[in-house]
């Protein structure tokens, strides 16, 4: 009997871009995967492609052998993520068989779903928009009972800024919601819209838990600047609001990421900076007890 | 046209002339003016005596209040704004002691406590008071 149990799913997401979506996603997989006893999918929805260009390029811009011929391969047999969208959208029972052609495994237990540029155009070329709610059900479902692939413990999403028809079908399935903000007007503005947002579109399906906490805090003696702390107290007003007027199960988690430069190079040096493994295990530690609640 | 007048150009190469007239003065007289200052440090490099920036008084009190209650009293900006605008704003902080205004200007990260003025914190607490307003769900 397959004992295999679906992955605990987190998606991360943001209106305003340059928050830290995708950073924070690959340290919290890398966090888990190397520190902890997770096995841990990552998914790049975002064409933009941050994500799969910083895991898979060399610093002076070429691809990765190992990478480049994963992705020959996986572009040849048709198991790329616009492949599964494409099939799951056929009016045909969805027959997309999961197995390391789709998956690329980055380390042991750290394995990854690249985006493709074809994700640019997805909303112009699905006529069944509907259908496309489903879709992510239906793929974690396949990656789950497959057993050409890891059991994994979690699967993390990179959403694009926007409310895309992809981070809609990921929103309606995923177990939290995390929100990263920055101590700005601008990335907190980001916090009610994408809650209203949420409220607005994903009912009536159950709302997933949200999370917000602060990345790129500025630091002062250990603690956040004055000026973060202001824009952290509007992000909890925000969140209270939007808990007593709407429902939402949000939560503010503190324990922020403090703004430092060995951050941006953390996923083309390929480890969470060692500085960093307090903090961001003090995040996973808030999400997880949240997750359980 | 008579001839008693310049014509346009001639009007317009005498004042070229009288720029540069002026531009070769102003020349020769900053130089002079260099030269003599110059002159003056060799021979006095402590005239004339460096005066202290006179400093703002600072004479305002520090508070006591807690952080919380800092807070509160900026809520109570952001209420007063959000109720009556503006005028709103000007009226709730001329009712509050300026030592506390320095002090909320300070906990919502609107100035540093050695830069800050009173007119300064007012500047940065509305400008707060307008983001918070912007940012309620």
């Amino acid at each position: 009997m397959n004992d295999k149990k679906p992955p605990k799913t987190i998606a991360t997401i943001n209106f305003k871009g340059g928050v830290g979506k995708t950073t924070v996603t690959w340290c919290l997989g890398d966090l888990i995967s190397t520190y902890g006893k997770s096995d841990v999918l990552l998914f790049d929805l975002d064409a933009q492609m941050s994500l799969t260009q910083a895991i898979t390029l060399n610093e002076d811009g070429s691809l990765h052998g190992k990478f480049s011929n994963w992705q020959e391969r996986s572009e040849k047999g048709k198991k790329t993520i616009f492949n599964a969208i494409d099939e799951y959208t056929k009016p045909k029972s969805f027959n997309f068989g999961i197995d390391y052609d789709f998956i690329y495994q980055i380390a042991d237990r750290y394995h990854f779903v690249p985006s493709s540029e074809e994700l640019y155009w997805l909303e112009l070329e699905v006529f069944d928009r509907e259908k496309m709610k489903g879709l992510m059900r239906e793929l974690l479902g396949k990656i789950t009972w497959s057993k050409k692939v890891s059991n994994y413990h979690y699967a993390l999403f990179d959403c694009p800024p926007s409310f895309t028809l992809l981070s809609y079908s990921v929103l309606a399935v995923c177990d939290l919601i995390l929100i990263p903000v920055n101590p700005d007007f601008y990335a907190v503005k980001g916090v009610p819209l994408i809650l209203n947002t949420l409220k607005m579109r994903i009912e009536p399906l159950p709302i997933p838990k949200i999370a917000v906490f602060m990345n790129k805090a500025k630091p002062y003696a250990g603690k956040m600047t004055r000026e973060s702390q202001f824009y952290w107290n509007q992000v909890q007003s925000i969140c209270l609001k939007a808990s007593e007027q709407s429902g939402l199960n949000v939560k503010c988690l503190d324990t922020p990421i403090f703004d430092r430069v060995q951050i941006k190079r953390a996923i083309t040096s390929g480890g969470i900076p060692d500085d960093f493994v307090r903090d961001f295990k003090s995040l996973w530690a808030g999400i997880t007890d949240f997750l359980n609640e | 046209m008579s001839k008693e007048f310049l014509q346009p150009s001639e009007e317009l190469k005498r004042l070229a002339e009288g720029i540069s007239g002026l531009r070769r003065d102003l020349q020769t007289t900053t130089l002079s003016l260099g030269r003599m200052e110059r002159r003056l440090k060799a021979a006095f490099p402590n005239y004339p005596a460096k005066k202290k920036a006179a400093k703002e008084s600072k004479a305002v009190p520090a508070t006591n209040k807690s952080t919380e209650e800092l807070n509160k009293i900026f809520d109570s900006l952001v209420v007063a704004t959000k109720e009556e605008g503006d005028a709103g704003f000007d009226r709730a902080a001329s009712d509050i002691e300026k030592s506390v205004i320095l002090a909320v200007a300070i906990e919502i990260g609107a100035g540093a406590a050695s830069r800050l003025t009173v007119p300064k914190a007012k500047r940065g607490i509305r400008r707060r008071v307008q983001e918070s307003l912007q940012l309620q769900f």
